[in-house]
């Protein structure tokens, strides 16, 4: 079943970590929100279903640049009437914001009835908010549609008006060549100011003349731009844990439920139009979560429309 | 690169061997120290001490000195808090969980960086913390002086230090104090209140609470790199947290001034919706999101107006609520004007605030020219926020907001 939901986000978290920003949360954000809406959806006995995955695409995307706008940003939680040498600074409101218009493609297994969801969906999704942002939505923002085929997604996506959504699609199978990072900067390496398109003959031909004198990292990575059309970005993956899970720390969300600290972990996206997700049902652009407690591995992992 | 030292340049490789994290170090040149050179040991520990320890050179003095060391370990680690608030204060951890066999390809852990240990903590502390982590290169194999000390008052290094100074006793308390921290029990911490928290579903367990932490070497690697000409690196945006002064965070902190480098994905075609872009194609310099709904709820509840009832305190609380909330207002506007004299052209402004942004900046801001562009700030607001509207149905509210964003533009 697939469920399609579009939406105007104002002020979504695009603070991926410490590391990363821009849209690089929005895997995050995207899988958190399903699982958030499947929390909502179990209080009333309903669910999506095991095998929750969801594709994210975004349009109108603008980034907040942080004026020296005490609207905007770090002066939003003061406390004025404790003073200004109380004031209290959440992390949240240094992070950097976006606005950006949302399009959710969740699959699951599950088959619900297409009008409890529906209202389900009405009811909840305004209440949802989408990483700390403000969510508008219109009267048309979701469509249930029954199928899993390729002819699906399109009804979807055209569905919901999102046929100019730029999806994101995880690109790790440019890691070629069976080799680990060895360091940071290695993998800093793969990344490119100037990304690729469908129609970058021209920019082809330049790189090609710029390839003297390169090093082997840059040689290797305009290669695979060469070869991979997209618009390739860095992305957050998830999270390696540094500590065990530990449960009842005091001032957590929820006692009950365990706590790790953990890193974030980087990999590689692409941003590919809605008609090449159509067009090609073997790009990885649904993604998942996906844990492995022993290995303290948290990841977003992202899987094709066949698989 | 690792040089080996001269007698003349020792002093100044020791300088380098003690700044934890610099950007421009882009190269280590650290002291190289041979075991069967006792006095090669003793010039550099006299030089160490020279370079971070006290002044004065007494027993005492130095005995002082000594003894603050294992208080110091609780400040250093692999992973570490980055929070805006100089008022906060956080330790880093360590990592206490080993790293995985195999991470997945195409993945970028910090697990792959080499281990290394950063001081975050009070600044004024921060010569004890260089003691410790002073990186020296014993008979061919880089260490740090904690490293050692951890070895016991038999090894070395530690030796040339107690010859220096240093008392016998310093490696045992260190190594407890050190051992304690690794076996300290996480459980009874309590989470920060500032920090994130992300609830993740996690396959055969209910859910799991993600608190995402950085590791200093990650940063500081990603700082470098951004800092290195040449670099091939993805599209970079400077992100402050928390402005000149952020958490006294030694090194690391000190060098990044509270940003940081992010890597920064965005998709084809991103609008750039700032201020000065805003401006310069026309628009205008409020829009229905210029103000924020929360800081009007904020303003709402603590300024309810009844400085005539209340008593002291609480129109104390109320005229600093006014002070905030007037900033708040004008702030988008003063922006603006800092845009408009530094050459962009408001080009979509008019009315008061058009007239206000296009004033002849040789003359001084008159009074009626001020209140007139407060004014027509907070209606504009008001138009797009309904609960300031209400709230301010009341003249007083209005009067004495305007007198104070007039005040702002004064």
């Amino acid at each position: 079943m697939i469920t399609a939901i579009r939406f105007h986000g104002v002020g979504i978290s695009a603070s991926g970590s410490l590391l990363t920003g821009g849209a690089a949360a929005f895997p995050r954000n995207a899988v958190g929100f399903v699982h958030a809406l499947e929390r909502h959806l179990k209080r009333q006995a309903l669910s999506l279903g095991e095998n929750r995955r969801v594709a994210i695409g975004v349009e109108n995307y603008s980034l907040h640049k942080g004026e020296k706008n005490p609207a905007t940003a770090k002066m939003a939680l003061w406390k004025p009437w404790k003073g200004r040498s109380e004031m209290a600074p959440s992390v949240l409101d240094y992070e950097l914001k976006c606005d950006a218009t949302i399009t959710l493609i969740i699959d699951a297994d599950d088959l619900l009835d297409v009008e409890p969801l529906r209202a389900v969906l009405k009811t909840v999704v305004p209440s949802l908010r989408f990483a700390n942002g403000s969510i508008f939505v219109g009267e048309r923002f979701s469509q249930v549609f029954s199928g899993s085929d390729g002819e699906t997604l399109s009804r979807a996506i055209k569905a919901v008006r999102a046929s100019r959504a730029q999806f994101m699609i995880s690109r790790d199978k440019l890691v070629t060549k069976g080799r680990e990072f060895d360091s940071f900067a290695d993998g800093l390496a793969l990344f490119d100011e100037t990304p690729t398109s469908d129609d970058s003959a021209e920019e082809g031909a330049a790189e090609a003349t710029s390839d003297a004198g390169d090093t082997e990292d840059a040689k290797l990575a305009r290669k695979w731009h060469r070869q991979q059309a997209g618009w390739v970005v860095p992305l957050e993956r998830g999270y390696q844990a540094v500590t065990p899970p530990i449960s009842g720390r005091a001032a957590a969300r929820d006692p009950h439920i365990p706590s790790v600290v953990a890193t974030p972990v980087l990999g590689l996206g692409e941003f590919i139009t809605a008609r090449r997700l159509m067009r090609n049902l073997e790009l990885n652009a649904f993604w998942h979560p996906f844990s492995d407690r022993a290995a303290g591995l948290y990841l977003f992992n992202a899987s094709s429309f066949n698989s | 690169m690792i040089r080996k030292n001269s007698e003349t340049s020792l002093a100044s490789l020791v300088k380098r061997s003690v700044c934890t994290v610099r950007k421009k170090d882009m190269t280590d040149e650290i002291p190289c120290l041979w075991s069967a050179d006792p006095d090669g040991l003793d010039r550099w520990a006299s030089a160490l001490l020279a370079e971070v320890g006290p002044k004065d050179t007494s027993r005492e003095s130095l005995e002082n000195y000594f003894s603050q060391l294992p208080s110091i370990l609780g400040n250093i680690g692999t992973h570490g808090f980055k929070l805006p608030n100089p008022e906060v204060s956080t330790r880093p951890i360590f990592a206490v969980r080993p790293n995985p066999a195999s991470i997945p390809r195409g993945l970028i852990g910090e697990a792959l960086l080499p281990p290394g240990l950063l001081y975050s903590g009070d600044a004024a502390k921060i010569r004890f913390a260089k003691f410790l982590l002073a990186k020296v290169v014993l008979d061919e194999e880089p260490t740090r002086v904690l490293d050692q000390l951890l070895l016991g008052e038999d090894c070395a290094l530690a030796a040339a230090l107690i010859r220096a100074g240093m008392p016998t006793s310093c490696c045992n308390e260190t190594a407890a104090a050190y051992h304690e921290q690794l076996g300290s029990d996480l459980a009874g911490t309590a989470i920060h209140p500032l920090g994130k928290q992300i609830f993740y579903e996690e396959q055969g367990y209910e859910d799991v609470i993600i608190l995402p932490v950085a590791s200093e070497p990650m940063i500081a690697e990603m700082h470098r790199q951004a800092q290195s000409s040449g670099r091939w690196l993805a599209s970079r945006k400077l992100c402050a947290v928390g402005g000149a002064n952020p958490v006294n965070g030694g090194g690391l902190c000190s060098d990044l001034g509270g940003a940081f480098q992010l890597l920064m994905a965005e998709p084809p075609g991103a609008a750039d919706s700032s201020l000065a872009v805003r401006m310069a194609r026309g628009g205008r310099v409020y829009t229905r999101y210029s103000i924020r709904g929360d800081n009007i709820q904020t303003f709402t509840r603590a300024a309810p107006l009844k400085q005539i009832v209340g008593n002291s305190e609480q129109r104390e609380k109320e005229q600093v609520a006014y002070d905030w909330f007037a900033d708040v207002l004008m702030a988008p506007l003063l922006a603006a004007d800092e845009l408009v004299a530094a050459g962009t052209i408001a080009k979509g402004e008019e009315w008061a605030i058009g007239t206000y942004l296009k004033r002849n900046r040789e003359e001084t801001v008159g009074e009626p020219m001020a209140q007139a562009a407060a004014i027509e700030v907070f209606d504009l607001v008001a138009r797009a926020h309904l609960s300031l509207l209400r709230h301010s149905a009341d003249q007083r509210i209005r009067d004495v907001l305007i007198e104070k964003m007039t005040g702002a533009l004064l």
